[in-house]
């Protein structure tokens, strides 16, 4: 990657989910015009459950659980599985930049990308290793650590992903659902074996493992802090209101 | 809709879900936490394999849906056309054993 780029870093906020998503989208078409490639940092607010855009939203997620719990459900744009995203327990990012800035080969930008992401999550003292497809896990146990997605369109490559702070398996299978609600107690365990969190390996607050992923992910790159402009703010907004809040989006499929 | 699904091996997860009428694919999702480039291929691949007849020759279709995801340019990460008409014949399968029943 070209040192010479200047990066535009939106730092750590939290949204509502609709609006998370509606920012990534109006935050790509700002890099269609501007060019300039931009990194940003978020939590969800409430607690949001995404899926991934080629699911079925009923046959993933308990509707009236979290409709009971105040949970939001959205869509993504991209690819991938169904996630529960705490507001209180992980940290999201997203790049955005044109595609030239990027391997074509799509499992080599996830590698470039997550690269970034484990420089972050190893300022934290423990080593991590990209598993391909999509995933970071810690190199000591093999256990995930962080899920990423990524899309491309109009010349702009969108990439997410989160990295767990904390892993609440039970809370996060009553809201997603189960093949089979007899094996609901095995699949709990089979996460708390397969998947683990910043908290497992560290006694940071997560805003402190916050600071230190986005200094870790920043490092070698030329970046400026800043906001949203509000033409950005304005358009997410609009996509909030006529995408991702509304049924034909979300229950698309 | 009949379904099937799959984990494919060293892939994602994959639905299909299926109606046949009339030895014809009549409605088709394909479904899953794949990834593909651009979005919209799988409604694409979803048309071709909509109308079909059914039985139809299982290496037949996959090289024809591998032709067409190749001439188009599409990506596919996570699936593959073989696994797509491997759960789709699945499906089919389920689905044509409940009309009989029927």
């Amino acid at each position: 990657l070209k040192k010479e780029i200047k990066w535009r870093v939106l730092p750590f906020e939290y949204n509502h989910g609709f609006m998370n998503m509606a920012i990534d989208e109006a935050l790509s078409e700002s890099v269609k015009k501007s060019g300039q490639p931009i990194i940003r940092f978020y939590g969800w607010l409430p607690s949001t459950v995404s899926i991934g855009f080629f699911q079925s939203l009923r046959d993933e997620v308990n509707v009236e659980r979290c409709n009971a719990l105040g949970i939001t459900i959205v869509r993504r744009r991209t690819g991938g599985g169904a996630v529960y995203h705490s507001n209180s327990d992980e940290i999201t990012y997203s790049v955005i930049g044109p595609v030239e800035l990027f391997p074509k080969n799509i499992i080599d930008s996830y590698k470039l990308i997550c690269g970034w992401v484990m420089d972050g999550i190893e300022t934290l003292g423990v080593d991590c290793e990209f598993k391909p497809i999509n995933d970071i896990v810690l190199t000591k146990d093999s256990k995930k650590i962080s899920g990423n997605a990524q899309t491309r369109r109009d010349g702009i490559l969108l990439q997410h992903g989160t990295i767990l702070y904390n892993v609440n398996a039970e809370r996060m299978f009553s809201v997603l659902k189960v093949p089979d609600e007899k094996i609901k107690d095995k699949l709990i365990k089979s996460v708390k074996d397969r998947v683990t969190c910043i908290k497992n390996i560290s006694n940071v607050s997560r805003d402190m493992a916050y600071k230190k992923i986005q200094e870790g992910f920043l490092l070698d790159k030329m970046f400026t802090i800043e906001t949203m402009s509000s033409e950005e703010l304005t358009r997410a907004k609009e996509l909030v209101k006529t995408k991702y809040s509304t049924d034909s989006w979300n229950y698309m499929k | 809709m009949h379904q099937a699904m799959e984990k494919v091996p060293e892939g994602k997860l994959l639905k299909v879900k299926v109606d046949v009428f009339n030895k014809k694919i009549k409605s088709i999702e394909i479904l899953g936490d794949f990834f593909a480039h651009p979005e919209e291929c799988i409604k694409k691949i979803e048309d071709q394999l909509y109308g079909l007849d059914v039985p139809f020759e299982e290496k037949k279709i996959v090289s024809c849906l591998t032709d067409y995801i190749k001439r188009n340019d599409f990506q596919l990460i996570g699936i593959d056309p073989e696994s797509i008409v491997r759960v789709l014949l699945k499906a089919i399968s389920i689905a044509q054993d409940k009309e009989v029943k029927n």
